[in-house]
């Protein structure tokens, strides 16, 4: 090799090992997080970080250096790796990946789960904030109950693309999709969950700081699912309230004033019972994904699909 | 110039040509299909190259107009990428990719290339069987192009075609059922090739060709080959079950309103399926590292049974981790955790593969011939493309990467750089005797460390910016506040891709020169010891004129024997001892 071909090879090989180690450690941060519970997760990075690191230097400086010192031609030893202290060697590697780096990552993120999922206990915390979240091809539809506290009553607050919660208290989300598969994504909460067709998925937050955020859907939805965005504005708890109950309100007035309307308009005297629509269909109320425990099972699913407990209560304000 | 001696006799030209042809596409010689697979793959390796430029060009300047192929490709927008054709952009490069282009080259056209020559057979169990898959293949291949170009759209649910995206429901066109068919049809091409090098290695070995004697690389493409004949018939259960729901209104992945079924059944089918396949398109590549890296060391591979236990073991767990890719579908903790412990439990085996790669290198005298160059890549990508899957192995820092670019960062480390360098480890090895002529080392030095910096470049920014939270996918990912700080490393990201598309035109130029004016490879260009060095370059139809006889295991390098005796290092599989 010349010196000139040797410098642009180690340029080269130094480019590429240092690259993604500057990458990764230089370059990208997670999104500053804002919920009560996300520090878990951004625990389990920072000390896997460590562990993998040495792993890397490890790996790769003994690469480096068996290519520097086993350079040929020179005298190769006959040795096919067998004894007793050669297989030491692949074995304590593993043992040690194995032990200490999957074990730091399992445990911790078992016990760290136990936390993460427990929606049965936060949706019982009486301050807890519900929120029935559909997904669809290219919105989010949040539907909160208002100062009754039950969902489909005419008190119940709909919006669309812009969620209001408040801070310091926490967040029971229950998922559902009408069309496609899409993924409810919260990135400075560390959320994230699929909202499958035909089943209904929960999942809680707790948010520690105020300000707008973003909502994002992580599954791939369709032609817009880059379009699929909307805000989670973190409010205090006074201006929450205030915000549910005028929404509400809102929603009440709406609603006396169409059956007002329906009263007026209605036939006189008719011998027939008000004609009844078909309920619509896809929707489900909150009660069906709350019952057996916890987050709902892959294996309870089939109770959860359509018969009953998907269709949508009559009256609800819309 | 030579061409060995299984090129036929010179005869005029005109009507033999037509003949000369009419045999090649007919042939049943496994070398010949071997060749066809390659071509055919090389050529689908470059359409999806393509495409995955065409989509980057978009995440480095949004909305612009592409150049060159633009007004080509999208003449309706100016030349600029619609999100429409942007979401089929995806969908077909990672099906092409997968199907059409790695397993054609690494299974197709090495597996059935290899497994013959390397157990010292005359050729596969089934010839026959042979072509035909090639050609079912080759179906498969027209009906993904076709799918392509079909009116109201290509398919665009992504290449895992998650349904209800990919039923009538939300993609009532017909691209996205020719798509399936295609999928249908090459899963049966794979399933007939996998069982038929399974039942070679089985039946074909030489005399003295032991189970504890073949090389690693057979080891590999027979593991891939079991796993392919296991899981391959999964995915064509799901695809025919999407395919029904297309065609017949089935309903199997239809809820609520829409059917009776259920669209998180075809993510288990898929996954069963998808994750075996990463480990049927890497451990061929594992098999050809613990192989070359020996040769290349001029010595043995490091405990032997070790690198062939470790590999069985990750086949055996290969079904049972997949569950991975469904942690934030709302699996339930127990079951969450029984699939992580499984696949963390795989860093197991990979470690003991890759620290026995490190043991062969220790203390060997290393040649850093082109193909070793790949070889050592192959390694280096292999190792960050493991160690960044830990984060995703584990369910809460899953939670934050899933469905991010760290994800597509990581998997294409494993699945697009270790086993691209290693398909071009085995290229640039089993060149001379594919053809029986040899390649530049000019340009196949430019090659390497042009595809091995920008691959590593390429992968790595993609997972910095996964890991700031980038989610896949996306048309126009700057609609995101929080994604807007992102536009300068998606813009360097995308240049490195097009520098590393750029640098395969050398391998090009490289490759046909070669075959039309390359010098005539030598039988054993590289000293090796296994036995398809010991016939000529290119070996004639039937391989092996006398059938060898098989006295030692593959690496018998560094031999002391062979030192004192013959002057040389190394004794290959069939010589008798000296």
């Amino acid at each position: 090799m010349t010196s000139g071909r040797r410098f642009f090879a180690a340029a080269a090989l130094v480019a590429a090992v240092v690259s993604p180690g500057v990458a990764l450690a230089l370059g990208p941060s997670l999104p500053p997080d804002a919920s009560a519970e996300g520090w878990r997760i951004d625990r389990l990075f920072s000390s896997t970080h460590v562990l993998v690191a040495l792993v890397a230097v490890v790996a790769f400086g003994g690469l480096a250096l068996a290519l520097l010192r086993y350079r040929g031609p020179r005298a190769a030893s006959y040795s096919h790796g067998t004894t007793g202290r050669a297989i030491a060697w692949p074995l304590a590697a593993a043992a040690f990946v194995l032990l200490v780096v999957d074990g730091n990552l399992f445990v911790t993120s078992t016990l760290d789960l136990r936390t993460l999922t427990d929606v049965r206990a936060k949706a019982e915390d009486p301050d807890a904030v519900k929120i029935q979240l559909t997904a669809r091809q290219w919105s989010w539809e949040a539907r909160y109950p208002g100062p009754d506290d039950t969902f489909g009553t005419a008190q119940d607050v709909v919006v669309t693309d812009h969620l209001r919660i408040p801070v310091g208290r926490p967040v029971v989300v229950q998922l559902a999709s009408v069309d496609v598969v899409h993924a409810l994504n919260l990135p400075n909460f560390r959320v994230k969950l699929q909202a499958i067709p035909g089943r209904i998925g929960s999942v809680w937050f707790q948010a520690e700081k105020k300000g707008r955020f973003e909502i994002a859907c992580a599954q791939h939805c369709g032609t817009f699912h880059y379009k699929m965005r909307g805000v989670l504005e973190v409010v205090d708890d006074d201006t929450f309230e205030e915000w549910l109950a005028r929404e509400a309100d809102d929603a009440v007035r709406v609603q006396q004033e169409r059956d007002r309307a329906d009263a007026e308009e209605a036939p006189p005297r008719s011998p027939w019972p008000r004609w009844e629509e078909p309920p619509e269909a896809g929707a489900w109320s909150w009660e069906a994904g709350l019952e057996g425990e916890g987050a709902p099972l892959l294996e309870r699913s089939s109770e959860d699909r359509p018969a009953e407990g998907h269709r949508d209560e009559p009256g609800g304000a819309r | 110039m030579s061409r060995g001696a299984g090129g036929g006799a010179g005869s005029p030209a005109g009507q033999s040509a037509l003949r000369k042809l009419a045999r090649a596409l007919t042939s049943t010689d496994h070398k010949a299909i071997a060749k066809k697979y390659l071509w055919a793959g090389l050529v689908f390796l470059a359409i999806g190259g393509l495409l995955a430029m065409v989509m980057r060009w978009q995440w480095a300047h949004p909305g612009e107009p592409v150049p060159v192929v633009g007004q080509l490709l999208f003449s309706a927008s100016g030349g600029a990428v619609t999100p429409a054709s942007y979401t089929s952009l995806f969908t077909s490069h990672g099906l092409i990719m997968i199907f059409f282009a790695i397993t054609p080259i690494l299974i197709g056209a090495f597996g059935t290339f290899c497994i013959p020559l390397m157990i010292g057979a005359q050729n596969l169990a089934f010839p026959r069987l042979g072509a035909v898959s090639f050609w079912l293949f080759a179906l498969s291949q027209a009906l993904a192009l076709a799918s392509l170009v079909m009116p109201a759209g290509a398919p665009a649910s992504g290449w895992t075609m998650y349904p209800p995206m990919s039923t009538t429901a939300a993609d009532p066109g017909p691209g996205q059922t020719v798509m399936i068919a295609a999928i249908l049809t090459t899963g049966a091409a794979s399933i007939l090739v996998a069982i038929n090098h399974v039942t070679t290695v089985i039946t074909q070995r030489a005399p003295g060709m032991t189970w504890g004697r073949l090389p690693l690389t057979v080891w590999g493409f027979w593991l891939a080959a079991v796993l392919s004949a296991l899981f391959l018939p999964v995915l064509c259960v799901a695809t025919s079950l999407l395919f029904l729901d297309r065609v017949a209104d089935a309903g199997f992945f239809l809820a609520g309103a829409k059917g009776a079924g259920d669209p998180l059944l075809y993510q288990h089918l898929f996954w069963i399926f998808g994750h075996p396949e990463v480990y049927i398109l890497i451990l061929p590549v594992w098999g050809i590292l613990g192989d070359l890296l020996a040769v290349f060391a001029r010595k043995p591979a490091f405990w032997y049974r070790g690198q062939v236990g470790a590999m069985i073991a990750v086949s055996s767990m290969s079904g049972l981790v997949y569950g991975h890719h469904m942690f934030q579908t709302g699996m339930g903790p127990m079951l969450g955790g029984a699939f992580e412990v499984l696949t963390l439990a795989i860093s197991g085996p990979a470690v003991v593969l890759y620290v026995n790669w490190l043991c062969t290198l220790w203390g060997g005298s290393i040649r850093f011939d082109v193909p070793m160059l790949f070889v050592l890549g192959t390694m280096f990508v292999f190792g960050v493309g493991g160690l960044t899957g830990l984060y995703l192995g584990a369910i809460t820092t899953d939670i934050h990467l899933h469905d991010t670019l760290w994800v597509v960062g990581h998997f294409h480390l494993i699945m697009a750089a270790a086993t691209f360098l290693g398909s071009f480890a085995a290229i640039y090895y089993w060149f001379p005797k594919l053809f029986g002529r040899a390649l530049s080392r000019p340009l196949s030095l430019v090659h390497f460390w042009g595809s091995f910096v920008l691959l590593v470049i390429t992968f790595s920014l993609m997972l910095s910016a996964g890991y700031e939270g980038q989610p896949r996918r996306l048309y126009d990912p700057f609609g995101y506040d929080f994604l807007a700080g992102l536009e300068g490393i998606n813009a360097v990201t995308s240049y490195a891709a097009f520098a590393l598309g750029a640098v395969q035109i050398v391998f090009v130029i490289n490759f046909v020169g070669s075959l039309v004016r390359g010098p005539a490879a030598s039988d054993d260009p590289w000293a090796a010891t296994t036995l398809e060095w010991s016939v000529p370059s290119p070996p004639p139809e039937e391989n092996f004129s006398v059938t060898p006889v098989v006295r030692r295991g593959p690496h018998e390098l560094a031999s002391p024997e062979a030192v004192a005796r013959l002057g040389r290092d190394y004794l290959r599989q069939d010589e008798e001892s000296p």
